[in-house]
């Protein structure tokens, strides 16, 4: 691993290098720990260590200087041992029963709680590190304290799973108890739900997988507490400060302080332990002791069960409500009930309504606030009934999420690779979302068209019966068909074919439009040069319907060409011939060789103004885009 | 409680980053410190016992109010400064509304040289600010650390004894003493951070 400064053994050493950095503390945690382990009992790196690190280190030399003229003058520099140890007279060389007992040695308190203190301990035997809880020296000495903390150890113990610490070593000794389990590295979810709202605030991005990840730590939390359930264990302190997301995800519960066995189902420990844990009405002035330091901290996340004392309604459901009130804080950052006291707080959970955490984050999906509302109802009866319960909700709801995140994903994706211009509008009308082909084919950027009125880049000529089609579409039925000219960054206008639908319930259209510019152009160039052929000229379906006329056919018959334009070609007939003209007009088309052989054939035509005069037409049949038309040439017969 | 953040295993947070995010705890030690401070401070500058509770309080409740929107510029002493200003903004405003009743001395001068940063007075502050909260400090530091780390401390780090010598009537081996020593220094070191210039 490292290159060993003192290397006169075979043994590993920590490089001079790693000692730096420990020494500036920038070792990280477990580096440090392995090298904290070896300096302990290697003579040979103890005194090769830098000796004059100390004196070198501005904070020690500034420190020394401040606290030597704490009670001294300033102008003396000198600082003796005396001085500063008149500081600490309470510290003495102690061999407290710890040491004595060799293997479990504390080092760093690192938590107190209602009876007990936590401290970082090294296990001298297995030469590892360990946490170590002992009765506070406060209440070490009150019987009911001791019974309750021992009471603890043994529920943690009797709990194996991987989200509750192993217990190593209980050591029963009056005021001197203490036991050692596992040592849980990680951050609180407190500190983790904080860091998320603070992100929320300040509009950080990540949100939205952040917030899954809380959320699937809590759905961790929920199975730990169903299986603590199962086993027959109550917790009754749930909150985010007890529980603790270790680096690679894994979730603990700690301070099983206040379980206690359910009624009824003393399970593995005996009758008598159950009062140190659940002080019935006789003994709560022995029980308000250790009851009141914990409620003090956590009233927020209390049931009304428990905020009322009914002792004896406290179940299963008592959880299912601190579990709601930690979801609750994870979705919103605040506790269900907050207040400057804990009997306000107390108060408030017995009396007030919860204010749903929809009120209090409008975006939050309404199927999360009614899961997290789901086990806030004051009444038991109508809470999720267990805990297993609550999970199986929130992990469908994330599932269904999952799913429809990656449904969304990949519908986003296809619409940004199509070709088609596609736009999202809403009722006022604004533009909602475009997407990226309005860049790649018309210059524009997508972002930019939000806001804006759909028909803002089209041709104004082309938008006189938009607002027909707005009607059309906000009465829910779709419009399709509608060709626009649409402006493109450089200035030109290309043709688009238009299709839109709406969608009633998220009140909101999706429009497509597909390019047909090329299209256009092609029939334009074909209409112009139609136009300059000298005879009058129809083109017709196989159904006879018109497709296209001249400027030399409109001024023979006297129509508008847009009055013709899908109509049937009889219009053009006298009344009473219309039907012997379909049926050789049909013969005509069907048979083009018939056409082709016959020439000229002699028909009536009639005006607009019901002029009869007699015509000749000459029929030609071609194939354009897998359709027959027909193009019949018209002569008037003077 | 037996959770240790992952970054390091003997340091939390600076006391000033715990209480910026409102941590409970850390407000209580905080203002458990500042208070007493500046109750020392303020009688020290003659303010009778009655009229320094109210301005402590004062300036207390616009530190518990402001305390999540101070950025620590990274300047020495930028959060004595800016106490220091919120306690002669305080003073001042005392000593528009009440006058001079009751004192013999103008005591708004005080105030004035407060606010400015080289005065006699400001300099003042800043030595009895970063005296007091470092004594407070270590001394909060043997809560949590065992006795024995704490004496290992006093005596190799603060008094400059000699390490081998104490290891050997502590009875531990030197290695050893030098992990305790240097476990304190840094929580002491991550715990004065940002509020004593180092």
């Amino acid at each position: 691993m490292n290159k060993p400064h003192a290397p006169r053994d075979r043994q590993w050493h920590p490089s001079r290098q790693e000692y730096h950095l420990w020494l500036r503390g920038q070792l990280d945690g477990s580096r440090q720990q392995v090298l904290e382990d070896h300096l302990r009992s290697c003579e040979a790196c103890a005194v090769a260590l830098p000796q004059d690190r100390l004196e070198e280190d501005p904070f020690v030399a500034n420190l020394r200087s401040l606290l030597a003229c704490a009670d001294k003058p300033t102008n003396d520099e000198s600082v003796t041992s005396e001085a500063c140890l008149s500081m600490a007279d309470s510290a003495e060389i102690t061999t407290d029963q710890f040491v004595a007992r060799k293997r479990w040695h504390p080092e760093l308190l690192i938590g107190t709680g209602g009876v007990g203190e936590v401290w970082i301990a090294v296990d001298t035997k297995l030469n590892r590190t360990v946490a170590l809880k002992k009765l506070r020296r406060e209440t070490a000495h009150i019987e009911s304290a001791q019974r309750r903390f021992l009471n603890e150890a043994r529920i943690t113990a009797r709990l194996n799973h991987p989200g509750i610490v192993s217990v190593f070593d209980l050591v029963e000794d009056g005021s001197h108890s203490f036991y050692v389990m596992t040592l849980v590295r990680g951050q609180s979810l407190k500190s983790r739900l904080t860091q998320y709202h603070r992100q929320v605030q300040s509009n950080q991005g990540g949100r939205e997988r952040e917030l899954l990840a809380l959320l699937r730590h809590w759905i961790a939390v929920a199975r730990t507490i169903a299986f603590a359930h199962s086993q027959y264990v109550l917790h009754r302190d749930l909150k985010s400060e007890n529980i603790v997301v270790g680096q690679f995800g894994q979730v603990t519960v700690l301070d099983w302080g206040l379980a206690k066995p359910m009624e009824g189902f003393a399970h593995g420990a005996k009758q008598g332990d159950d009062s140190a844990a659940s002080p019935t009405n006789k003994d709560r002035s022995a029980g308000s002791i250790t009851l009141q330091g914990a409620r003090i901290g956590t009233p927020s996340f209390m049931a009304p069960e428990q905020a009322e004392g009914r002792s004896g309604d406290v179940d299963p459901r008592t959880d299912v409500w601190g579990l709601a009130a930690v979801l609750y804080e994870i979705l919103t950052g605040v506790a269900p009930f907050v207040g400057s006291n804990a009997d306000d707080v107390m108060d408030a959970v017995i009396h007030q309504p919860v204010v749903a955490p929809l009120d209090l984050v409008p975006d939050l999906p309404t199927a999360l606030n009614e899961i997290c509302m789901g086990g806030l109802r004051k009444e038991r009866h109508r809470r999720f009934q267990t805990a297993a319960e609550f999970a199986d909700q929130l992990e469908s709801w994330m599932a269904t999420q999952t799913s429809r995140r990656i449904a969304d994903t990949a519908r986003q994706s296809l619409f940004e690779m199509s070709d088609d211009l596609m736009m999202v509008f809403d009722h006022r009308p604004a533009v909602l979302w475009a997407n990226s082909a309005w860049q790649r084919s018309l210059g524009w950027d997508p972002n930019a068209l939000v806001g804006q009125r759909p028909n803002a880049m089209v041709h104004p000529d082309d938008t006189a019966d938009d607002d027909e089609v707005f009607e059309v579409l906000y009465r829910g039925e779709t419009a399709s068909g509608m060709k626009r000219r649409t402006l493109s960054h450089d200035g030109q206008y290309r043709w688009h074919s238009w299709t839109a639908t709406p969608i009633l319930e998220e009140g909101i259209v999706c429009t497509i439009g597909r390019d047909i510019d090329a299209e256009i152009k092609r029939q334009r160039e074909y209409e112009s040069l139609l136009n300059a052929f000298p005879e009058a000229m129809v083109v017709m379906s196989r159904e006879q319907t018109i497709r296209f006329v001249n400027v030399q056919l409109t001024e023979l018959f006297g129509h508008e060409a847009s009055a013709l334009i899908d109509q049937s070609v009889s219009v053009l007939w006298p009344e009473r011939l219309r039907a012997a003209y379909a049926a050789r007009f049909m013969r005509y088309i069907r048979e083009r060789a018939v056409s082709a052989r016959d020439g000229n054939h002699r028909f009536f035509g009639v005006r607009k103004d019901g002029e009869r005069f007699p015509l000749t037409i000459r029929f030609s049949t071609t194939q354009v885009d897998e359709e027959w038309l027909t193009v019949a040439t018209i002569r008037r017969i003077e | 409680m037996v959770h240790v953040e992952v970054m390091n295993l003997t340091t939390r947070l600076s006391l000033l980053e715990e209480v910026q995010q409102q941590s409970e705890l850390a407000w209580d030690e905080f203002s458990a410190i500042y208070s007493q401070l500046l109750q020392r401070w303020l009688a020290g500058e003659g303010l009778q016992s009655t009229d320094a509770d109210d301005i402590r309080q004062d300036v207390m409740l616009v530190v518990m109010n402001e305390i999540v929107h101070f950025q620590h510029s990274g300047r020495v002493g930028a959060f004595r400064c800016w106490l220091r200003r919120i306690l002669a903004n305080r003073l001042m405003r005392f000593f528009r509304a009440k006058g001079r009743s009751g004192y013999t001395n103008d005591l708004s001068i005080v105030a004035d040289e407060l606010f400015s940063d080289d005065s006699e007075v400001s300099r003042n502050w800043d030595l009895e600010h970063d005296r007091f909260i470092m004594m407070r400090l270590v001394e909060s530091l043997e809560s949590r650390f065992s006795h024995q780390s704490i004496l290992i401390f006093k005596r190799v780090v603060l008094a400059g004894e000699d390490a081998s010598l104490v290891a050997n009537e502590v009875g531990v081996t030197l290695g050893a003493l030098r992990v305790a020593q240097h476990r304190v220094l840094q929580a002491l070191k991550t715990l004065a951070d940002g509020l004593v210039a180092t």
